[in-house]
């Protein structure tokens, strides 16, 4: 009897121990699912979100399906709160995504570069405020315009004048890959604004900041980095350098990994899609999403595991860039700052085949990550995450509204873009025209209110006068000759074509056996054809730009440089034959028109070729 | 170029025209409303393929019954020059055009705004939404509308004018009196015209079943038009687009001058 009563009560006993440490495991389900997000919705509704969204756009079939494979998580200080993976990495093979799916951090690298900035200077061996071409070899820029230095914050704030480079970025072999101040000085753009006046975003000059992190430290990058911020935090699944050869597990993860195009009008797969980046510092970093979290969370911790001391960190996150003259930030040492509910410090990344967000709230250390394997497009996750967990910027944050600026009917260049050489017609295809008015809120700082949300800007004026508006990592400036430069490429355009028919009608003539001459000499067929080829050259240089994801290769812009310069010598001795006809005296009234008109559509031609820089293949 | 001459044969075509009871006119109407009804019910952008239609329409329409009746000699007999014929043909198909595509283009417009379409085929399965989003927002959806009709309308006056060419050269081109009973011999021509077409049966074939993978180039080719169009929301595009279709249509009237002056009748 005894023996029954002890063996009922141990069981009972087990039992109560094992249902309680189950009410236990339960209820910390239960209390990580009732955390309440930045945003004021709790964990539980943000799954719930997810899953429904999941449910409704993600499948196996990619034609159909609105993501491609994307990772994201959520993380309060040192807890992992929250991991989903979502579609699939290999639609043949039907590969779902899991934790060991790698995928390219983009532009997050940079944030590599200004942690290892600020733990230089932490050592006192790097000072921000110092010329960087101190630390630099000899006549490391070739292509500046102003005296001004440029220092280290300059390109934490991507304000040190340069706009894009025109020359391709990525090797197809990694072969070939040079080191990084060989590449750099391959790539080097124009210096089109004074350091300090204007943000244009650079991944040059990101990059040339890791070549000075090089210099400093006495280092390669990749060591540099693998040592003191890999290493310490125990990333083991993240690769920096461009070929992923600091990390055999990533090397062989990211060849497994398609890159993908889904939403739109159809879906396909790029393939395993292996390009490399020569200025790697700016965007070659490649892991898993829990490292990627883990970084995060050393980035919000107290403790801040990456530097020797807390202040450190602190005293990253202190503004070095606001909005005009206001006290709202954009850029914490390179760590842009977005308004949403709450402010949030991050980053964004994105190469030609994957994408990847990073923010974090310092106040309640949450932090949220996507990443993706979709580079030239994306679905609702990647954006549409931040808000849930953040919120969004209410109208009535800055205060209330002291004045309207209407900015409409004026047009704005983008600063990041190619401003000189032979892609210099770009920014006419991309300017920004604002259609409502904003609210000024005060020194300079612009709100865009749709009902309780918000957006903001900076608006200033330049020391030239034009008039600069601000955004977190692109500045547009106004362009009062916007117009005449794009009637300018407009009838470039025009008269390729003109002279295409022109050439068509003299082939009609001919095999009708009438004379050709009626419309013009040899000397004017061959103007025809050389407006048609420059212009023809040019679109080739546009494809072959967006071909090879923003930049041209040295082999292909000298052949089209070279054809420009001899399209432009044809069209100039093409005006002076026409020109010599007129002085010698008309024939017909259509010869003389014929002329004339050939003349000016030459003339046109030969400006547009020298203003636009068509033949400027070494760059700038 | 006398006034008169243009506005007395464009009368006779109207006449020769309504000379017969079979008529493609029913075809036209038929395919007319089928696209209007498109624009109203599926997409606005359904509607602007009409200009389409009624380019490869138009010339067939007009003169399938001088054709039929072999009435293109009349006019060696009449008191009018060749040069006078082919103006006022050309002016004639081209007003007619002209009408069409505009009267298709408010249309098109009137149906964006009521957006009738989106409560039969839902808010999700908006085409003008995905192909919106495919040219990555360098185009609003009004942008794209206005590119797409423009776009349609000038490829509809670069047919129409090839067509009516190609009739001046060759009036059995537009195929009225083809008769599969008639042994004829296949020209040169033929084979090869034959032959291509196989090949591009056989290419679009093949991009149907997935075989080449042709969604990449398009989105090259996509983003760079893209590019080209997000100039004033669409206005050079439009503009090149005209001005591309109003020359072509000139070098067509040119090459059936030259070709109709020394054609023998």
């Amino acid at each position: 009897m005894k023996n029954t009563i002890k063996r009922i009560s141990a069981a009972l006993c087990a039992a109560v121990l094992m249902t309680g440490s189950s009410a236990s495991a339960f209820a910390d389900e239960v209390k990580k699912e009732e955390i309440i997000l930045p945003s004021g919705m709790t964990l539980r509704e943000f799954t719930k979100e997810l899953e429904e969204y999941s449910d409704q756009c993600i499948s196996g079939d990619i034609e159909s399906t609105e993501e491609g494979s994307v990772s994201v998580g959520l993380f309060r200080g040192d807890e992992v709160i929250y991991t989903g993976y979502f579609g699939y990495t290999d639609y043949k093979e039907n590969t779902p995504t899991d934790e060991n799916c790698v995928y390219e951090w983009g532009s997050i690298s940079k944030t590599l570069i200004w942690v290892s900035a600020m733990q230089l200077w932490e050592e006192g061996k790097l000072d921000l405020e110092r010329d960087v071409r101190e630390y630099l070899p000899e006549g490391f820029f070739q292509h500046l315009s102003y005296d001004e230095p440029i220092t280290m914050l300059n390109l934490m704030n991507h304000n040190a004048g340069w706009c894009e480079t025109t020359r391709a970025i990525w090797y197809t072999d990694s072969e070939t890959i040079p080191p990084l101040k060989e590449a750099l000085q391959c790539i080097e753009p124009a210096q089109v604004h004074r350091p300090g006046e204007v943000v244009a975003y650079s991944n040059y000059g990101a990059a040339v900041a890791g070549c000075v992190i090089e210099c400093v430290s006495g280092m390669d990058y990749g060591e540099y980095v693998s040592q003191n911020i890999f290493e310490p935090l125990g990333l083991e699944h993240t690769s920096i350098m461009p070929d992923h050869s600091d990390d055999q597990w990533v090397y062989e993860r990211r060849r497994q990994m398609k890159s993908v195009s889904v939403g739109g009008l159809s879906g396909y797969e790029n393939g395993h899609q292996l390009k490399y980046a020569g200025a790697y510092p700016a965007g070659a970093a490649t892991g898993t999403l829990a490292d990627l979290i883990t970084y995060g969370q050393a980035l919000v911790s107290d403790e801040a595991p990456l530097f020797k001391s807390p202040e450190t960190q602190q005293a990253m996150f202190t503004a070095t860039d606001s909005y005009a003259d206001s006290d709202v930030p954009v850029n914490m040492h390179g760590f842009f700052c977005f308004e949403r509910g709450v402010r949030t410090y991050g980053h964004s990344g994105a190469t030609p085949f994957g994408q990847a967000n990073l923010e974090f709230d310092p106040e309640t250390k949450v932090g949220a990550v996507v990443m993706q394997n979709e580079g030239l497009s994306s679905g609702w996750i990647l954006g549409g995450v931040y808000p849930l967990v953040f919120g969004n910027l209410q109208a009535d944050k800055y205060g209330s509204r002291q004045g309207s600026a209407d900015l409409t009917g004026r047009h704005f260049v983008v600063s990041r873009a190619p401003h000189k050489g032979m892609l210099k017609f770009i920014p006419l295809l991309q300017t920004v025209q604002f259609t409502h008015e904003f609210d000024e809120m005060g020194g300079g700082l612009l709100q865009m209110s749709n009902g309780d949300e918000a957006a903001v800007m900076g608006v200033r004026t330049l020391s030239d006068g034009r008039t600069l508006i601000e955004s977190t990592s692109v500045d547009v400036v106004s362009d009062s000759f916007y117009l005449p430069k794009l009637l300018l490429f407009t009838f470039y355009l025009l008269v390729a074509v003109t002279a295409s028919y022109m050439l068509r009608i003299r082939l009609k003539l001919r095999r009708a056996h009438r004379d050709t001459a009626v419309i013009g000499s040899a000397l004017s067929g061959a103007g025809h054809a050389a407006r048609f080829v420059s212009v023809l050259s040019m679109l080739s240089s546009f494809v072959i730009y967006y071909k090879y994801f923003g930049g041209i290769p040295l082999s292909a812009g000298t052949v089209i440089g070279v054809i420009q310069m001899v399209c432009g010598g044809v069209c100039a001795v093409s005006a002076a034959g026409s020109a010599v006809t007129l002085i010698k005296g008309r024939k017909s009234r259509l010869a003389f028109i014929l002329c004339v008109l050939n003349i000016a559509a030459n003339i046109l031609t030969i400006a547009a070729i020298l203003f636009y820089e068509l033949y400027r293949f070494g760059g700038c | 170029m006398q006034i008169d001459k243009i506005k007395t044969i464009i009368n006779a075509d109207l006449i020769t025209m309504r000379g017969s009871k079979k008529s493609n006119l029913l075809l036209a109407a038929v395919t007319g409303c089928i696209c209007i009804f498109g624009a109203f019910l599926v997409s606005p952008l359904v509607g602007s393929y009409l200009p389409l239609v009624t380019g490869l329409l138009i010339v067939p329409l007009l003169f399938q019954n001088e054709q039929r009746y072999h009435c293109d000699k009349l006019y060696c007999l009449l008191p009018v020059t060749r040069r006078d014929v082919v103006n006022a043909r050309y002016l004639f198909t081209a007003a007619l055009n002209l009408v069409t595509c505009l009267s298709n283009f408010a249309v098109t417009l009137v149906s964006y705004k009521f957006k009738v379409y989106l409560k039969v085929i839902g808010d999700d399965n908006d085409i003008l939404d995905k192909l919106t989003a495919a040219l990555s927002s360098s185009l609003s959806k009004t942008g794209v509308i206005v590119v797409t009709c423009f776009a349609m309308n000038a490829l509809s006056f670069i047919m129409c004018s090839s067509i009516l060419r190609n009739y001046f050269k060759n009036p059995e081109s537009i195929g009225v009196n083809v008769s599969l009973s008639k042994s004829k011999k296949l020209k040169k021509s033929d084979y090869v015209g034959l032959g291509f077409t196989i090949v591009i049966m056989i290419f679009f074939l093949s991009i149907m079943t997935g075989q080449i993978s042709i969604a990449p180039a398009i989105a090259v080719i996509a983003m760079v038009i893209g590019q080209l169009a997000s100039v004033g929301d669409g206005f050079m595009l439009c503009f090149l687009l005209l001005f591309i279709s109003a020359a072509e249509t000139l070098f067509q009237y040119f090459c059936t001058l030259i070709e109709y002056t020394d054609k023998e009748m």
